[in-house]
């Protein structure tokens, strides 16, 4: 399998193969265009952060393992990399994982799991309690982070939300302190009654103040969040300055609301994986090909150094190698991935 | 080559050393050694995040320190200059959105500190490129002020090693050496030209203003001592003071005479000419709908919002002046600089005024309410509010005593006492902000000095409700006030208070405990 990086890499975060030589350059540059970061026999879809990658290839022989690429703490690397790989982190540093029972039969039995939240990874480290421990009916399947929350998937294909009230509209549900408190996982009910058990929810992603889900048998992304509040911030104070730095900067959708909406790919494709990046997406169509929209300052879409930003999904002009085609999408906040496999 | 250029550069230049070797925060807490005083150790233990940010920082200072040294030096630094500003871009967003992630108290101030180091790097980087083609003209003076002007807004000019104090000096230095520029450009071309401009700002009250009642207008005083003054608020009153207006507090403040404030150009040539950048609140209530905040220059804040006959138009400049038809101005075109420290932002203004006796006196506590005590204040905080006619403040209480003190114009004030408290329909929790010390009433619109506010949804019951509303407020005692130039308002803690300027309006809080 190939796996295929494009975006942010200040700490060559994308670089899955590189040789831990200390050649260093003074300051490594960002790619704009999907190159090819890692081959293996089988690959997994890897989980990426501001700061670094973390691989998963599936032990053949000796090769099996997790490979972590960037900036970590010395630590990760050795004990804490299974953690962050399976876990979802929100921008403040607060954790969240799904706790797997070993005995796992019992919970099986009344469809229930538990879900972990640290306050941040060094208090994890220092052994310090979670800050919160959920229960969750039906089994959590999995869970994904924004700026000040986390969205999670239950077993049945539905999705509960939980985080900061200050961005309600994240949450994709109205909060209330007492009957339904931003911080505790509570159901996204628009969300809940768009899919159901002939077309539930299959996966959850999220970036930046955006949330989207997606169904399994209609093949649709559903999208809701904040305009992000540096959006808002809208022209530059001088406007001769021409300072970049302040200019436009929402996320990939121009329109987001605390009610999730439908997101057309390309005229109404159907989609097979999306992932959500802080400000881009990027997302797999059933006819294998690749759209993607929103930021592309680092090159997080790869269309090039030119591209500053598209507001609508635009496909990449990406070609797989004969005898091989795509498998899944993944997106760090400023970077995105393509997976491909033998076909 | 002119002496204050070569000072402003070697400033910036020890300012990249500074960034490219200083630690912001150590990513082992604890290996440092416990200094058990060090309340702000627990702050400074930095996450990975920070740890990144602050090493993606340090390079680009260094990159910096190389452009500034080729520069001298006339060689080629080998910078891979549109990295850098990926990078600085990088910085500021990154450090931006964490304080969007984090609610404003729970923030880690490093990421305040990488802010203000990252606008001081781009502001550098601006100067620098201008340096090498010998144009250091006003566009970069624009760009570097607004930089250096966002890190101290946004971030309070926090910074661990430069922060605030080096920005106020760099901002003095350039002032200083742009003077010396522009009188030398002036000198050489052509004779000053003097720019034809109102003396002060209009008195004008647009929208009229509304007739007081006799036995409801707060009492005016004068000559009044400091012991006066705490028998009034604690004895005579028995805690209880009501609000009363002065009429000779602040009638030495250099804002009345040498420093005037009612004048365009006074105030202009206090901000850098005009280029200082002010948050303006957008619309016509921070209550209301498409209400939004925004940073903008001085001179445009008061050519856009305050009177577009301030200044002359200049060639190629996209600022659109409201149009002046009174009273048929949207919300979207009131701009008001509303509750701003603009005196720790722009010190120079600091000088035309001064900080009452009064705000020393012993005050009583909330009279009906203690946890709404704030914690006490060292000095008193100072906010400016600025903006044309017909800005207004919702009715809602402090959790202080306060002085507002008239400048410019005029401006109508309405108090309710804390004991009406459970009248005045105090909002609850919205967006996870506690927004009980803010009324759901609008005066103005019960009153009918304004319309109301389509909120989405026209039912027959908005009416009805809104009658229900008058109803009940007509019965609740009130207190109500003409401000102007000179007065200050005694406005006691708890006290429920909706603001209107009548004018054009500059005034000046002061709050206490």
């Amino acid at each position: 399998m190939d796996l295929y990086a494009t975006g942010f890499n200040a700490w060559h975060q994308l670089c899955l193969n590189r040789q831990s030589s200390k050649e260093e350059e003074e300051e490594p540059h960002d790619l704009y265009r999907f190159a090819k970061v890692l081959s293996a026999a089988t690959i997994k879809r890897p989980v990426s952060r501001l700061t670094y990658t973390i691989g998963l290839l599936l032990a053949v022989h000796r090769d099996g393992g997790l490979l972590v690429a960037g900036l970590v703490s010395p630590e990760t690397v050795d004990t804490e990399a299974e953690f962050l790989y399976t876990s979802a982190e929100a921008a403040s540093g607060k954790l969240l994982a799904i706790v797997h029972d070993k005995d796992g039969d019992d919970n099986d039995a009344n469809n229930s799991n538990k879900l972990v939240q640290y306050s941040s990874l060094t208090s994890r480290r220092a052994g310090a309690e979670p800050e919160s421990i959920f229960d969750c009916r039906p089994r959590a399947t999995q869970v994904a982070a924004f700026n000040t929350g986390f969205v999670i998937l239950h077993s049945d294909g539905s999705v509960s939300t939980f985080g900061d009230s200050r961005f309600e509209a994240c949450l994709g549900r109205d909060t209330d302190p007492l009957d339904r408190p931003s911080d505790q996982p509570g159901p996204v009910p628009d969300l809940n009654d768009i899919a159901s058990a002939d077309d539930p929810i299959k996966l959850v992603t999220a970036g930046g103040t955006a949330v989207a889900a997606l169904t399994s048998n209609s093949c649709s992304v559903y999208v809701w969040g904040c305009p992000s509040p540096a959006a808002a911030a809208r022209t530059s104070a001088s406007a001769s300055s021409g300072n970049s730095q302040h200019r436009r900067r929402g996320h990939a959708f121009p329109e987001l609301s605390g009610v999730p909406n439908y997101t057309e790919v390309d005229g109404g494709k159907d989609v097979v994986d999306v992932a959500l990046g802080d400000a881009h997406a990027i997302a797999l169509t059933t006819d294998g090909l690749i759209y993607v929209c929103g930021e592309n300052r680092n090159g997080q879409l790869g269309l090039g150094r030119e591209v500053e930003r598209v507001e609508t999904w635009t496909n990449v002009p990406f070609l797989v190698a004969d005898g091989y085609k795509i498998v899944c999408v993944a997106a760090g906040p400023r970077a995105s991935f393509i997976l491909a496999a033998k076909a | 080559m002119s002496l204050l250029r070569d000072q402003v550069l070697s400033r910036y230049r020890e300012a990249a050393d500074t960034i490219a070797t200083s630690q912001h925060a150590n990513p082992n807490p604890e290996n440092s050694h416990a200094d058990a005083a060090q309340e702000q150790s627990q702050l400074e233990s930095v996450d990975l995040k920070g740890h990144a940010m602050q090493q993606l920082l340090q390079r680009q200072a260094r990159c910096l320190a190389k452009l500034h040294e080729a520069l001298e030096q006339g060689t080629d630094a080998g910078v891979d200059e549109d990295l850098l500003q990926t990078r600085l871009d990088d910085l500021a967003s990154v450090s931006m959105s964490m304080f969007y992630a984090y609610r404003f108290d729970l923030l880690p101030q490093y990421w305040r500190w990488i802010y203000t180091d990252t606008l001081i790097l781009m502001s550098h980087y601006a100067i620098l490129q201008a340096a090498r083609c010998g144009a250091l003209d006003e566009h970069v003076m624009d760009r570097v002020v607004e930089d250096l002007d966002r890190a101290l807004i946004v971030a309070g000019g926090a910074g661990k090693f430069l922060g605030k104090q080096w920005i106020e000096g760099t901002l003095d230095l350039l002032s200083h050496f742009w003077e010396e520029e522009k009188s030398t450009v002036a000198g050489e071309q052509r004779p000053h030209k003097r720019i034809k401009r109102e003396q002060t700002f209009s008195d004008c009250e647009p929208f009229g203003r509304p007739s007081l009642s006799a036995d409801r207008t707060c009492p005016r005083y004068e000559g009044w001592t400091l012991e006066g003054f705490e028998k009034y608020m604690n004895e005579e009153s028995r805690g209880r003071p009501l609000p009363i207006v002065f009429t000779d507090l602040i009638k030495d403040w250099p804002a009345f005479s040498d420093a005037p404030w009612n004048s365009p150009d006074y105030l202009l040539s206090k901000t850098f000419g005009g280029r200082r950048l002010v948050p303006i609140e957008i619309g016509r209530s921070y209550v209301d709908q498409g209400w939004s905040q925004e940073l903008v220059q001085f001179r445009d804040f008061l050519t856009r919002y305050i009177d577009p006959g301030i200044l002359p138009h200049h060639a190629g400049d996209d600022i659109e002046p409201i149009p002046q038809k009174e009273g048929k101005r949207t919300p979207q075109d009131i701009g008001y600089l509303a509750q701003h420290n603009l005196f720790g932002q722009i010190p120079a203004l600091r000088n035309d005024i001064q900080v009452p006796d009064f705000c020393w006196a012993d005050v009583p506590p909330h009279p009906t309410t203690r946890a709404k005590d704030q914690a006490p204040v060292d000095i008193p905080q100072l906010n400016a509010w600025f903006g044309p006619a017909r800005t207004i403040t919702p009715l809602h209480t402090d959790g202080y005593h306060n002085l507002l003190c008239q400048v410019v114009g005029t401006k109508y004030v309405r108090l309710y006492a804390p004991e009406d408290t459970g009248r005045l329909r105090p909002r609850g929790v919205e967006l996870g902000v506690d927004m009980s010390n803010t009324s759901e009433l609008d005066v103005g619109v019960l009153e009918g000095w304004d319309k109301a506010v389509d909120s989405g949804d026209c039912d027959d019951g908005e009416d009805e409700e809104e009658s229900r509303r008058k109803e009940e407020l007509a019965d609740v005692p009130y207190w109500e006030c003409i401000l102007r130039p000179g007065d200050t308002l005694v406005i006691p803690i708890g006290w429920w208070h909706y603001v209107r300027s009548l004018s054009i309006s500059f005034s000046v809080s002061f709050w206490w405990n």
